[in-house]
């Protein structure tokens, strides 16, 4: 028996003769056996008939003459029907009853169609498109009933409404009628649509670009959304003015999913095109001075829709202050049960109202989780009690499903009146005490945390920024104390410090059990946990700061401090040191006394390179500490009263430039070869007199063009309160400043020094 | 627990060279044994496994017999690794091999001293190898049996893995009796120049549990700080240890029952420098000697323990010394 | 060193050699024996925060390998650990170099064992005249290295002892592992004794010309808690905000020391969540001065205890041991404070009940 080639008949219950040929193909077989022998050549074009041999029942073997064994099995008698009929004792393969009751019941069904049919008749409503054809039936059924016509929608009639508005204001742009004449187009271009999933958004949109004549175009987050691409496409949607005539209709884009990746790059780019689009837009009317017209430069004259879930997600931001934004709220029970009643109709599925509408709750009336738990369970049943769907876990929407659920799921009790969901699960369970409800909640609570296992730590960080504000009741604080010990014990299975993940599918216990220790019956709004992230932002910003300062302590001293010990002991004695109380005085009126102390300050900040720089601020430079240790000092909440350090700008400038002096002179005293040339070249354009002054005039050509006049009077009064020579001068030498400002090396600043502080002095108090 | 030494620094040097005091070089491996006449136990070098407690001279030894068996080509005959080397299951398969497979044939050098025709590796602390780079061993070691032998050396024999031990005669390592501590301490005494006394030895033996290696560092360690004075309190003072009227005034401060007084004394403890890992473990030696009942005993044995695992762990040292001191005030007030 | 460059005063004289170190004069004699010998073995100094053992090592320093030894460079550098480069600052001189690996963190070890390799492997370059043969690696704030890190080092240890030698720093020996202790040896370097400080904080007077009273100096002293850096930093503070000063001169504390001694006010006014909501804010506050959450939990322990009744204390200090300890190796100090004060609250609470019953 070196080869079976046979294949397995379909047909072998029903006790046909098989053969089976084994050796030689398509050598004749003996006739002398009494049975239907098909030779091998058939056996390719029949296979079905052919089996190979079958130990397990009875065989004739044949031996023809040229040695071929056949295998002839032989034919069961009773066939499985009938044994079965013979062992039941019944003639009918069904009992009767069962019989008749199925005729009734096709009966009624049909009766009850004719009846249904001619109710919607009588009611004048347009039928909904039936297909109950065998080739639509693997169609899902959302996009089997999706509605093509406005009439259809589902959603709120209002909002319906709005979104037609809005695109029929564009009509006499795209359509219109006088040609040649550029009509205006109305004055918001896009149209941001948003609401929660399955509240018919897409269809919306789609549904009325097909209603007002438009050829609707989308661009989803299927489609590649680098920022080049998606502006090739949008250009492309919108750009396509003049071809619409030839029977094509004029593009309407619809952005679905604009926020679809959260926070990512493309959302983003999305946003910024759409942006640049509608800037563009605006800028055209009112000039185009240089010649080059680029095609770039387009006209937003199509309708653009984008669609989003959330209209609040970050990379909307920008977006939903230029667009006009339209909530799309869900739909309403009853008018969803209204459309799945019609659903069920046309597909046969025998549903009762009350069932609908707890499937309607079950679902948060999200269109598409209710169809798509409707086909699911139609495809098992052909009636839909609602035990079903109870017992069925799909499109289960009652799991929390994101963070801010599970916050508020676990400090909230659930309340278990006043849904048709709840009383049916407390009916479901018909011992009914408390505690099996309650462990529903803790149930699908486990759940949403496993689901969410990722992000098990905000959860955490939401539960402990959270859990005061719930007001459970706990006199002796004892709840409070073992609320932290499983967010201790949390912490320790989740890895504590040190990251080791093999106990971290223990922490899920820890939010239930605060759930149990904390929630209440009452309303809460969970919110993002905002306070430890500001406080390791903060912290963190501390850390650089002081990080910076020590980086910068001259070597000598730098290994004698630690970060500890900088906060610990050093920094506010510093600040102190750093007599903030000087900052009040006018550098002007400095006593001999006082002027021997900031001295003394200089050189203190000079050997820890505390410096006061400029900061730009709400238009006004003002004076800030670098590196920042000021910010170190305030402690909110404290009842003592901080060092403050809101001095004067002038003598923070004064102490500044002081040491911007101290710096120089420092770096002169080593680079003395260098400094002599340079000064002496200089000096040579400002024909002016004494050499140390004349270095005043070490800067750029631009600051040469200014109007010397001033420099001899300032000169005059260095040193000393100023009274402006001319209202024009200080406003000039405060351009040129802030000209410094910009493009400041330490040398130009250094020699205005004495100079420029007199006039901006005085340039300071004509602008207060 | 080991050290890596430079192992021709040792080899090059003769003995002349131990007085040689401006080699910057550390006691333990200026006087450690050249030759096994030099240890106490001398045995022939076969696949030997060695284990006893720490620091008995388990090391030495084999060095010493590697430098006896083998004189000027130790260096090439030896191959030793210690914990600070490599020893994965990479290094087993790759240069311990390479090491075994070169046969060397037995050779007289110029002494006209046999030099056996085997090679030598040493795996020192071999139960800190890891299970597969010990069990990747052990097929080494027979097949290239002829050719090397294999020195295991380790605290713990319960750490190597059956298959492994079972191939190697095992020498067990005893603690070193304080005589002949006491010995070697003499001897290193004399060549460095310090004065030998009763109380110096006993000290040392005190700080040192029976660790010849730490006896001999603490006595380095003192000398160099405290010259010709070196004694025990010198010792102490090196070893880390708090001094027994520290101790006796936390006690003390807990008796008083007042929690001020308690304050201030742990303050002041801390302030002083004293570890408080350290306190802890004397408070234990202090305590079980004391005149409590067992029950107290316990209670504060407890406490002691969870505190001791807490200042590993890194806690602060105020709070657990407080909080140890607490719970003696709590018991002697009973 | 006394000339005026600008300095503060506890940097301007801080004692540069053993001969000048004025405090500890035991210990100064020891160490000057040691550093005369020729061989130096790795050294551990510890003792708290401000008794001088940072002055101590540079003086050790100095009189090791002479005055070349204050000429030092910072020098910041990169190191490249798999994808991640961290920057570390290594202050050096061309004997020594200093480094505080704990900035780093997480990558402590592979920090330590670069830089002492790196050192090691590099001979001395005036090798011939120096009269030492090894380079000195200062490694600040030991204890605040991972146990891993501290692994490495022994073994780096070890094998480099013949080019370097280690002097370790730390508040503790406690969290050090025992191995590396007992490579080293230990020097302990207590806080200097309230007149100890008071003698320090007047020869600072008289070099600076200021009048400072004994009762004032004392004062300070006292408000330091005997630690020196701090009161010579408060007594310039001091100074500079008042001078002459008043007989009675107010030495403030530290901010953060107040702000703690008003939250155990707060804490032992009421006791409920909302008010453990206010707590919140302020542990907060504290962290984000970046004040250590086991001094925070340390001091306000100090200040609840002193609010409490002797029966209570045994408790306030068990659960302080124990939340201190679990602060530790958890991740988050902020949860393990705010769970202190409830303990204390709840216990606090009971204890008031029990007493009205």
């Amino acid at each position: 028996m070196s080869k079976r080639k046979a294949s397995n008949s379909p047909n072998e219950e029903n006790g046909e003769i098989e053969t089976v040929s084994l050796l030689n193909r398509g050598s004749p077989i003996s006739k002398r056996a009494k049975t239907t022998i098909t030779p091998k050549k058939d056996q390719t074009k029949k296979p079905s008939s052919y089996s190979h041999i079958d130990h397990a029942r009875d065989a004739i073997c044949s031996t023809s003459e040229s040695g071929e064994r056949t295998y002839i099995s032989l034919r069961e008698k009773p066939s499985v029907s009938m044994k079965t009929f013979r062992k039941s004792g019944q003639l009918l393969a069904t009992p009767i009853n069962d019989l008749l009751d199925q005729m009734t019941n096709e009966r009624i069904e049909k009766a009850y169609q004719k009846v249904q049919e001619a109710e919607k008749i009588a009611a004048g409503k347009q039928t909904f498109r039936k297909q109950k054809t065998a080739s639509a039936s693997n169609q899902m059924w959302v996009d089997k009933y999706k509605p093509t016509r406005f009439m259809e929608l589902l959603s709120s009639e209002q909002s319906n409404r709005a979104v037609l508005q809005w695109l029929k204001n564009w009509d006499e742009t795209v359509f219109g009628t006088q040609a040649g004449k550029l009509p205006t187009p109305p004055a918001s271009k896009i149209l941001l649509l948003s609401g929660p999933p399955g509240a018919g958004k897409t269809t919306l949109a789609h549904v009325v670009a097909k209603h007002c004549g438009y050829k609707s175009v989308e661009i989803n987050a299927s489609d590649d959304r680098t920022t080049k691409v998606f502006e090739g496409k949008v250009r492309d949607a919108v750009e396509m003015k003049a071809n619409w005539i030839g029977g094509n209709k004029p593009n309407c884009l619809i952005i679905d999913e604009i926020d679809g990746i959260h926070e990512g790059n493309e959302g983003e780019s999305a946003v910024n095109v759409l942006l640049s689009l509608l800037r563009e837009d605006k800028e055209e009317p009112t000039d185009n001075p240089d010649k080059k017209k680029k095609k770039s430069r387009l006209q937003l004259s199509r309708p653009i829709i984008c669609i989003c879930n959330n209209q609040y997600a970050p990379s909307l931001r920008k977006l939903r202050t230029a667009v006009t934004v339209f909530d799309l709220d869900k739909p309403t029970p009853t008018r969803l049960i209204q459309r799945l009643k019609e659903v069920c109709m046309a597909e046969g599925v025998r549903v009762d109202q009350s069932t609908l509408l707890s499937l309607c709750e079950l679902n948060e009336c999200d269109v598409r989780s209710c169809l798509h738990s409707l086909q699911f369970l139609a495809a098992k049943h052909s009636t839909i009690t609602s035990s079903h769907i109870v017992d069925t876990s799909v499109g289960l929407k009652d799991i929390p499903r994101n963070i801010f659920e599970l916050w508020q799921s676990i400090f909230q009790k659930q309340s278990k009146v006043g849904s048709v969901l709840g009383r049916l699960l407390a009916q479901k369970r018909r011992e009914g005490d408390k505690d099996k409800e309650n462990n529903s909640q803790l149930r699908n609570l486990t759940v949403g945390l496993n689901n969410s296992a990722s992000d098990l730590k905000r959860v955490m960080e939401g539960c402990h920024e959270h859990f005061l504000r719930v007001n459970y009741i706990d006199p002796m604080i004892t709840k409070t104390v073992e609320t932290y010990d499983w967010m201790i014990f949390f912490e320790e299975m989740s890895g504590g410090a040190h990251g080791s993940w093999e106990l971290s599918k223990y922490s899920t216990t820890a939010p239930l059990a605060i759930h149990n220790l904390c929630s209440t019956a009452s309303q809460f709004s969970s919110k993002f946990p905002t306070v430890d992230r500001n406080f390791r932002t903060k912290r963190n910003e501390n850390r650089a700061t002081v990080k910076t300062f020590l980086h910068d302590l001259q070597p000598a001293i730098h290994s004698s401090y630690t970060h500890d010990i900088l906060f610990l002991d050093f920094i506010e004695p510093l600040l102190h040191i750093l007599q903030p109380t000087k900052l009040q005085i006018n550098p002007s009126l400095l006593t001999p006394q006082e002027r021997e102390e900031i001295n003394q300050l200089i050189r203190f900040m000079s050997a820890y390179n505390v410096r006061y720089k400029t900061k730009r601020e709400a238009d006004k430079l003002v004076y800030v500490m670098e590196p920042s240790l000021e910010n170190l000092l305030p402690w909110e909440g404290s009842n003592r009263k901080s060092v403050e350090f809101s001095g004067r700008d002038g003598m923070k400038e004064f102490i500044s430039s002081e040491m911007n002096r101290e710096k120089f002179k420092k770096k002169t005293e080593i680079e003395t070869p260098k400094t002599p040339s340079t000064t002496n070249q200089k000096t040579t354009p400002t024909k002016e007199n004494s050499p140390s002054k004349g270095r005043l005039w070490g800067s750029p050509p631009e600051k040469k063009n200014k109007p010397n006049p001033p420099v001899g009077q300032v000169k005059d009064f260095f040193g000393r309160p100023l009274q402006p020579a001319s209202p024009s001068t200080p406003k000039k030498a405060a351009a040129a400043r802030v000209v410094e400002e910009k493009e400041k090396t330490s040398f130009k600043y250094r020699f205005q020094e004495g100079f420029t502080n007199a006039v901006r002095r005085t340039v300071y108090m004509k602008d207060l | 627990m080991s050290t890596k030494r430079p192992l021709e620094a040792p080899s090059s040097k003769s003995g002349n060279d131990r007085s040689d005091s401006g080699a910057p070089l550390p006691w333990v491996e200026k006087y450690r044994p050249k030759s096994v006449d030099e240890v106490s136990y001398q045995e022939e070098v076969v696949n030997t496994l060695r284990a006893s407690i720490e620091r008995t001279g388990k090391t030495s030894t084999i060095l010493a017999i590697g430098r006896q068996l083998y004189g000027d080509l130790f260096k090439s005959r030896v191959k030793e690794l210690n914990a600070s080397d490599e020893r994965g299951i990479n290094v087993v398969r790759t240069s311990i091999k390479a090491f075994a497979q070169v046969a060397t044939s037995a050779s007289t050098n110029a002494s006209g001293k046999t030099i056996p025709p085997y090679k030598l590796i040493i795996l020192d602390e071999a139960d800190a190898m890891t299970q597969d780079a010990q069990a990747a061993l052990r097929r080494t070691m027979e097949t290239y049996s002829k050719t090397t032998r294999f020195c295991l050396i380790c605290n713990y024999v319960s750490r190597i893995i059956e298959p492994l031990a079972s191939r190697c005669a095992k020498f067990r390592f005893k603690s070193l009796t304080q005589e002949s501590m006491e010995e070697r301490i003499k001897y290193i005494c004399d060549k460095e120049g310090i004065r030998f006394t009763q109380e110096l030895g006993n000290g040392l033996s005190q700080v040192s549990g029976g660790d010849l290696r730490r006896a001999i560092n603490l006595l380095q360690s003192a000398h160099s700080m405290y010259k010709e004075d070196t004694n025990a309190a010198a010792l102490f003072e090196v070893a880390g240890k708090v001094p027994e009227q520290v101790v006796e005034g936390l006690i003390e401060a807990a008796q008083s029952n007042s929690f001020d007084t308690l304050e201030s004394a742990v303050t002041e403890t801390i302030a002083n420098g004293y570890p408080a890992s350290q306190i802890v473990s004397q408070l234990f030696d202090v305590i079980t000697d004391g005149p409590l009942r067992d029950l107290q005993k316990a209670k504060i044995a407890e406490v002691l323990a969870s505190s001791d695992k807490a200042l590993q762990e890194g806690a602060d040292e105020f709070l657990q010394l407080m909080n140890v001191f607490s719970v003696v005030m709590q018991e002697a007030s009973r | 060193m006394s000339k005026n460059d600008g300095t503060l005063w506890v940097d301007r004289y801080r004692p540069t050699s053993l001969e000048k170190l004025d405090i500890h004069t035991d210990l100064t004699n020891q160490l000057k024996k040691m550093c005369t010998s020729d061989n130096l073995p790795h050294l551990l100094f510890y003792g708290p925060s401000g008794a001088g053992k940072k002055t101590r090592v540079k003086a050790v320093l100095r009189s090791l390998f002479g005055a070349s030894v204050e000429k030092v460079k910072v020098e910041h550098k990169a190191i490249k650990i798999n994808t991640k480069t961290i920057e570390i600052s290594i202050v050096s001189s061309s004997h020594h170099v200093e480094v505080n690996p704990s900035d780093v963190e997480f990558q402590d070890r592979v920090v330590v064992q670069e830089i002492i390799k790196e050192i090691a492997q590099s001979v001395p370059l005036d090798a011939g005249t120096a009269q030492k043969s090894f380079k000195v690696v200062v490694l600040h704030e030991v204890d605040k290295l991972s146990k891993d890190a501290q692994h490495a080092l022994r073994r780096t240890m070890e094998k480099y002892v013949a080019t370097c030698r280690l002097i370790l720093v730390c508040n503790s020996t406690s969290k050090v592992i025992d191995p590396l202790r007992s490579r080293c040896l230990p020097v302990r370097v207590p806080l200097p004794t309230i007149k100890e400080i008071t003698s320090t904080l007047q020869s600072i007077a008289k070099k600076e010309g200021v009048n400072l009273s004994t009762d004032l100096a004392n004062r300070i002293a006292e408000q330091s808690g005997r630690n020196l850096r701090k009161a010579i930093l408060s007594f310039e503070a001091a100074k500079v905000k008042q001078y002459p000063f008043a007989p009675n001169q107010v030495i403030e504390r530290a901010d953060w020391e107040d702000f703690i001694k008003q939250m155990a006010d707060e804490i032992s006014q009421e006791q409920s969540p909302q008010r453990l909501q206010l707590i919140r804010s302020r542990f907060y506050e504290l962290l984000v001065h970046c004040i250590p959450p086991e001094i925070i939990m340390k001091n306000l322990t100090m200040e609840l205890l002193g609010r409490v009744d002797t029966e209570l204390k045994y408790d306030v200090v068990k659960w302080a041991a124990h939340y201190e300890q679990r602060m530790q190796t958890g991740s988050k100090p902020i949860f393990h404070l705010e769970a202190f004060v409830a303990k204390f609250m709840s216990l606090y609470k009971q204890f008031l009940s029990g007493l009205l019953e």
